[in-house]
């Protein structure tokens, strides 16, 4: 769960940054829609912590969170990154 | 922030990653590989069962074959058989060595296990990088030390760490590594400044070798007694048989509350002051605290039992947990092991950009770092895959099997050092990575040509499968690599 709200936290920043809008998005967002998907974006990864709360494990899981999230913006940097290429390379 | 500090951060950076690189690379490597240690011994003992074991069982087994074969021995040493490790790793001294051996869980004795350091061999190289005592432990410390020194000024020299947090463009030479050296870094950032951290924590007393003795004004046993507590007796020399090691475990095991048995260590033993001391496997704590029980080892009565509770100690067994990952599950294993490949990756891209950045391609300086990448970045995974091939082919009989699986690989990496020096590095760069690409996809057919009977101990399971599955995964990678480095050279 908590990988997944982290996922979604990252596209929601990388689409929320000028240069990754443009690349995923084919066209640049408002600086207002880019303000409001960081805000979102901080938020996701907010609310990813959420589950850890819980959890009476909770010191080993925000290791483990710590982990999830190094993937989490692993793949939306692939993601990114495949996308130039395909954009680069129709 | 003044342009001034930030050059300097870089000038720091840049240098101090250059010296200490090509050592960080190796001991990152290692650690990342010793992240699946006792998967890595399993896979390269396959003919130990894996699964459940009953430890006081394999105890009584390896303790009855020491006392028929290390009679002599001042002290045996076993890391005790558990679900992840399927083998017991008995040692002792015998004259000035130490004699390390594998013993089955079910019979005690080593008979029909190939002799193989298994995946001890990449624990131990990650922090002894094969030097005698203190040496490698040493360059261990220091160069962790120049890991937090590396990363601290990195985070300062790269202004736009966060604009360009998700950027990773390819095609655009020297931009390129910068980006891929920047993502790999920050992407794993935490995880790369608590290993840093850990790291010189764990070796602290080499970090800081004259706090100790000069607080217990140089009595170093004093020292030492303090930090692990342990029931000493001196040998009398009146031989008496050891009791029934069995019923110790078994008390033992009952006072770990679940957490098994991790080592037992037997001293004099043969001898009226034989002293068994069992220490507690891995709880799903992040700290690793000593938790030990010594039973009198002529009558088998409890002698004393110690649980880490000081609160110096327990930071330093936090700190030593974190960097050990031991509580972790399958999933956070994982976790350390793609956190271990990007910081590896990371130093890697590093090295590769400060030739990429340089000027003066034919300098001595130039060439000389751009050989030593190619013999450590392709050079060495070339020789780790070899190592784990030779496990495979060399023959089960041959003698100082074990020492000759580690020679494979130093003279596999020589060899690549050697090539890398006297050919051009785009040749080089081709050759070796394919070479790493093909032995690395060797593995799993070497796993398959020597694989035991189906059903039988290290028969195709989960060990199996995620090992060769990696290796293959590494084999494509440095397959795609190679591909890379022939398209730039053709364009």
């Amino acid at each position: 769960m908590s990988f997944l709200l982290a996922l979604l936290a990252f596209l929601a920043l990388a689409a929320g940054t000028y240069r990754q809008s443009v690349l995923l998005l084919a066209s640049a967002n408002s600086p207002g829609r880019r303000r409001a998907l960081l805000l979102l974006g901080y938020a996701l990864l907010g609310f990813s912590l959420l589950p850890l709360a819980a959890d009476p494990d909770w010191a080993r899981r925000l290791v483990q969170w710590f982990g999830e999230l190094s993937l989490a913006v692993l793949l939306v940097v692939l993601l990114c990154w495949l996308v130039g290429l395909a954009r680069s390379h129709p | 922030m003044r342009e001034g500090f930030r050059q300097a951060m870089t000038w720091l950076h840049n240098w101090a990653g250059l010296v200490v690189g090509w050592l960080l690379l190796v001991i990152a490597a290692a650690g990342t590989l010793s992240v699946f240690r006792q998967e890595l011994d399993a896979w390269m003992h396959p003919e130990l069962a894996r699964g459940a074991i009953d430890q006081a069982t394999a105890g009584a087994a390896a303790i009855a074959w020491l006392s028929r074969h290390a009679a002599t021995a001042p002290a045996w040493f076993i890391d005790l058989a558990d679900m992840r490790s399927p083998g017991s790793l008995a040692y002792w001294a015998e004259g000035p060595d130490f004699v390390a051996k594998m013993l089955s869980p079910l019979t005690g004795a080593p008979d029909g296990i190939r002799d193989s350091l298994g995946g001890e061999f990449f624990y131990r190289f990650h922090f002894e990088l094969q030097l005698p005592h203190p040496w490698g432990r040493l360059l261990a410390v220091v160069a962790a030390e120049m890991l937090l020194v590396v990363l601290i000024t990195g985070i300062v020299a790269h202004r736009r760490i966060f604009k360009d947090f998700f950027t990773l463009r390819s095609g655009k030479g020297q931009r390129s590594w910068l980006d891929g050296h920047i993502v790999l870094g920050v992407l794993a950032l935490p995880f790369h400044l608590m290993i840093a951290l850990t790291g010189v924590v764990t070796l602290i007393t080499l970090f800081m070798p004259w706090a100790g003795p000069a607080a217990y004004k140089g009595d170093r046993a004093a020292l030492s007694r303090d930090l692990y507590p342990a029931i000493e007796r001196p040998r009398s020399g009146i031989p008496v048989p050891l009791a029934p090691i069995a019923p110790m475990l078994r008390v033992a095991e009952a006072r770990f509350d679940g957490a098994g048995i991790s080592t037992i260590n037997v001293y004099n033993p043969g001898d009226a002051a034989q002293v068994v001391t069992v220490s507690a496997g891995e709880t799903s704590d992040i700290a690793v605290q000593q938790h030990n029980i010594s039973f009198d080892g002529t009558t088998g009565r409890m002698l004393g039992e110690f649980v880490e509770r000081r609160p110096a100690m327990r930071v330093q067994g936090f700190l030593y947990g974190l960097h050990m990952g031991r509580f972790a599950g399958l999933a956070s294993r994982w976790l350390y092991f793609l956190s271990g490949l990007m910081l590896t990756a990371a130093i890697a891209t590093g090295l590769i950009l400060w030739t990429a950045k340089r000027r003066r391609p034919h300098g001595f300086g130039h060439k000389l770092v751009d050989r030593l990448n190619v013999g450590f970045i392709a050079g060495m995974p070339l020789a780790f895959a070899l190592f784990l091939v030779a496990n495979r082919l060399l023959p089960l009989g041959m003698a100082a099997r074990a020492v000759i699986e580690t020679r494979c690989l130093f003279l596999a990496w020589a060899a690549a050092l050697l090539y890398a020096a006297c050919r051009d590095t785009t040749r080089s760069w081709r050759a070796l990575l394919m070479l790493a690409a093909a032995a690395c996809a060797a593995i799993p057919l070497a796993d398959l040509l020597a694989a035991p009977l189906p059903g039988g101990p290290g028969a195709l399971d989960g060990v199996a499968i995620g090992v060769d599955a990696v290796a293959l995964g590494f084999a494509g990678l440095f397959a795609f690599c190679a591909r890379r480095v022939r398209r730039h050279a053709a364009a």
